[in-house]
């Protein structure tokens, strides 16, 4: 086995313990919290204690909590996340089938975070102590100081109501939501296999928004990461010695300085992505838009115990393989680095 | 890199190009809410937006007439009451279809009915017509239901106000399962596509055996908060937008010359206190008194719902049959006076907890808590506090009796004035967390009040549920403040005719229509 196979596993590996620690601390906390889903689950009106006893009984909660835990640690093994207590459907399944628009919301907004971020932060480097540079940081300490709910409201306000150019939510307009039948539900995608330009125009139209918003609070850190290390690889002897052979700024730049620079910036990628998808559940709130974040808000509003360990655990395994992907970039991008 | 920019810029081009506001043709007509459906189920599904939608693709035996609060007939054309309000026989249109194309007629109706008790899903509010005893069909187009006990509310339990007694096509909806969708009705729309938290899509139902829906196609779109729905309205994202928008948006839509409002003349939506009439502080009826003079309902109403809300003096709201004003306004002198009466002084104040919901009657809650908070505290012996509860955790203390003094708020099932009178009295005392079923009067109620529903002279029967509304006046268990009008609030494009919200706290999709 290579050595990179062997450090995957490795990997893999190290994450198991961490998701059974997951699992156990969130298995407790739903617990402790007050609150009683089957109350939550049959709604406040008119439900007899009888009937509430009746239904814990039939859902397992009057067991003690260790046998709870042991029977969901199972269920687990056999890929059974439960049932939600809000739908009746298999957890997981209702995971996957919001889990697209939340990766296509996801894509589009650390594609945006890494552009703006990039490039506004090698430029504030190269125009150090200019005016530019000290826009520009106004601009990164601004963005992420920024609540994510603002900013998307205050888009919704300047794009959709007031110049109209932009929906205010959700993935589709009604009419085409209606009728549009997706295949891999990522939309950018299903819409050009479907040969619908008119819906994949609409689809980048619906993106915008919440992309921007996702995109914009991670820009602001990518950015002021990236500022900070061109800063310091733009005076080291191989830059200057670039420069001194002749080469063009512009390679100086691109080829020399942000290569380098690009290496803590890809390192703290996996934990933007984190971020990102804590980001997630306030920019699908606040556009209505259907994916996994807003499917635990609404889990956890309906005390739905089930839902909310799923998508936790669901999301926690997303982050890690995502981590797991970067130190893979970030070995292929620091030869430093080795398996 | 100058291919770059070029392809970039006509990119830009190509998407301005597409930036203009979506807008559906005059066939298909778009709603935002903020509601969502829990299950599309009859009898496994007790909420507003859920029996909407089930509303549009179903009837009932009879219907609320729009605008009014009159029975009026829907699959059944004529309808006779027995002498003791037990036996009803309701005789069916002719001609009318399922959208299976299956005959609507007295069997069909009886095994729906009978579906909707055995299924009895726990989600559900089947109980509301689990009085039945018995239905038989003397023939194709009869229905009779005797009842277990007299009931002189059945009517209205037969409207279609509670889903349960909607009607479904034997041939095409699952027998012993709760269906989730998957049903066959006799409405003016079929529902097309369900996608949950996000759209609900109705198609009209050509040979729909009433009038014609008016738009062929409706879409309801889900938005997740107020501020969404107004941007969407505002945008022209919808043509409609219902429930449910915050006063202050409504405020400010309202001043918007492209759009039109249509507010509620009524709305059966009432908001209260609630006393636990067995804690140790509440237990005494001359506190609770107390607090029914000090509570302050008119800055609620202006400063809070910004004039979106009508102050209330019983649970019954007023345009209802036997509604009568029986609270007291605030008078802080009778109040300090019957707290110094049971020795709380300056030195000695009625400590207590005001408990709300923060999220689950809208982001005004804490506002009114405040609010009601400073009231009470006007008095110089008395110290409320307030603390609250997210709504899983509020219900489930609220039914172990751990809230002395607590807001809640009514959504009627059924539009008869005991259905705002019995819950919290001899309905669900434990559940509701009023406890008063360990009240001296408790029995007095039950007898007023199982009276009243077997007495079929609708003036007699008020006249019984006034009666418990002046005892409750006295007894105090509760404290009715005010009528929620924001929720009955509709805005539309100034072209979207019939877009209003009558008593039945529902929009008449059917009946809406685009110029």
């Amino acid at each position: 086995m290579s050595n990179l196979g062997q450090y995957i596993i490795k990997r893999l590996a190290t994450t198991i313990p961490m998701l059974f620690i997951l699992i156990t601390v969130v298995f407790l906390l739903l617990r402790v919290i007050p609150g009683n889903p089957v109350q939550a689950m049959l709604g406040g009106k008119n439900v007899s204690k009888e009937l509430i006893q009746e239904k814990r009984r039939e859902l397992g909660f009057d067991k003690p909590i260790y046998q709870q835990y042991y029977e969901y640690l199972s269920g687990i093994f056999r890929g059974d996340f439960g049932e939600s207590l809000r739908t009746d459907e298999p957890v997981i399944n209702e995971i996957f089938s919001r889990f697209p628009a939340t990766i296509e919301l996801a894509i589009w907004g650390m594609s945006i975070a890494l552009v703006l971020g990039v490039s506004s932060g090698v430029w504030a480097a190269v125009r150090s102590d200019t005016s530019i540079d000290h826009g520009i940081r106004i601009f990164h300490i601004g963005a992420f100081a920024v609540p994510i709910f603002w900013m998307g409201l205050m888009f919704q306000i300047v794009f959709a109501v007031s110049l109209g150019w932009l929906p205010v939510g959700n993935r589709l307009n009604a009419l085409s939501m209606a009728t549009f039948e997706p295949i891999t539900k990522i939309y950018i995608i299903d819409t050009l296999l479907k040969g619908r330009i008119d819906l994949f125009i609409e689809t980048i139209k619906h993106l915008i928004l919440p992309a921007l918003t996702l995109g914009i609070i991670q820009a602001g850190l990518l950015g002021r990461i990236t500022r900070a290390n061109m800063l310091e690889i733009i005076d080291l002897d191989y830059v200057k010695t670039a420069r001194a052979k002749g080469l063009k700024e512009r390679i100086v730049i691109f080829k020399h300085s942000l290569r380098n620079a690009l290496i803590p910036i890809v390192t703290v990628l996996g934990l933007q992505f984190a971020i990102l998808m804590g980001g997630a559940v306030l920019t699908e709130t606040v556009y209505s838009w259907p994916g996994v974040a807003r499917f635990l808000i609404r889990s956890v509003d309906a005390r739905d115990y089930p839902a909310i360990q799923g998508s936790i655990i669901f999301i926690a395994i997303f982050i890690s393989l995502i981590n797991l992907i970067v130190d893979v970039i970030y070995a292929q991008l620091d030869p430093r680095v080795r398996y | 890199m100058k291919r770059i920019y070029t392809f970039l810029l006509a990119g830009l081009l190509v998407l301005s190009l597409s930036l203009v506001g979506f807008a559906a043709d005059n066939d298909t007509l778009v709603i935002g809410t903020t509601d969502r459906v829990t299950e599309l189920s009859p009898a496994n599904s007790y909420d507003n937006y859920s029996w909407h939608v089930l509303r549009s693709i179903s009837d009932a035996l009879l219907k609320i007439k729009p605008k009014t609060n009159e029975v009026a007939p829907a699959l059944a054309r004529e309808w006779e009451v027995g002498p003791n309000a037990q036996v009803y026989t309701f005789h069916l249109v002719e001609g009318a279809t399922f959208t299976d194309g299956e005959p609507v007629n007295a069997e069909a109706v009886k095994w729906s009915l009978e579906r909707a008790l055995r299924l009895d899903g726990p989600k559900g509010g089947v109980g509301l017509i689990k009085m039945i005893d018995k239905i038989e069909t003397p023939d194709n187009s009869t229905v009779k239901i005797t009842l277990d006990k007299p009931n002189a509310t059945f009517l209205i339990r037969m409207t279609g106000q509670i889903a349960a007694s909607l009607i479904w096509s034997p041939k095409s909806t699952p027998e012993n399962d709760f269906a989730r969708g998957d049903l066959t009705g006799v409405g003016p729309y079929k529902l097309k596509d369900f996608t949950p938290d996000q759209s609900v899509v109705l198609e009209a139902y050509d040979d729909y055996y009433g009038e014609n829906a008016k738009t062929k196609t409706i879409i309801e779109v889900k938005y997740t908060q107020s501020a969404q729905l107004r941007s969407a309205i505002e945008a022209g994202d919808v043509d409609v937008a219902f429930r449910t928008l915050n006063p202050v948006d409504i405020k400010q839509l309202e001043e918007n010359p492209d759009l039109e409002t249509q507010s509620p003349e009524v709305l059966p939506s009432v908001r209260y206190m609630l006393f636990n009439v067995t804690d140790s502080t509440f237990k005494n009826e001359r506190v609770r008194k107390a607090i029914s003079y000090a509570v302050e309902r008119e800055t609620i109403v202006d400063q809070v719902f910004s004039g979106l809300a009508a102050p209330i003096y019983t649970m019954v709201p007023s345009p209802w049959s036997g509604s009568i004003d029986t609270f007291p306004e605030k008078d802080l002198e009778k109040a300090q006076s019957l707290l110094e009466k049971e020795g709380y002084t300056e030195d000695n104040p009625l400590e207590a907890t005001l408990w709300f919901s923060p999220k689950h009657y809208g982001t005004t809650e804490a506002d009114v808590a405040a609010v009601l908070q400073g009231s009470m505290n006007e008095l110089p012996n008395v110290d409320i506090g307030v603390q609250s509860l997210e709504w899983g955790a509020y219900s489930a203390r609220m039914g172990e009796g751990g809230f002395g003094m607590f807001l809640l708020g009514w959504y009627p099932d059924y539009l008869e004035a005991s259905n705002f009178l019995q819950p919290w009295t001899t309905g669900s005392p434990e559940v509701l967390g009023t406890f008063f079923n360990h009240h001296p009067n408790y029995e007095a109620y039950e007898r007023i009040l199982d009276t009243a529903l077997s007495t079929p002279n609708p003036d007699n029967r008020a006249a019984l549920y006034e009666a418990v509304q002046i005892l409750s006046a006295q007894d105090v268990m509760w404290i009715p403040l005010w009528s929620n009008l924001a929720q009955g609030y509709v805005i539309s494009k100034p072209n979207v005719k019939n877009a209003f919200c009558d008593s039945t706290m529902d929009i008449r999709s059917w009946l809406m229509y685009k110029e």
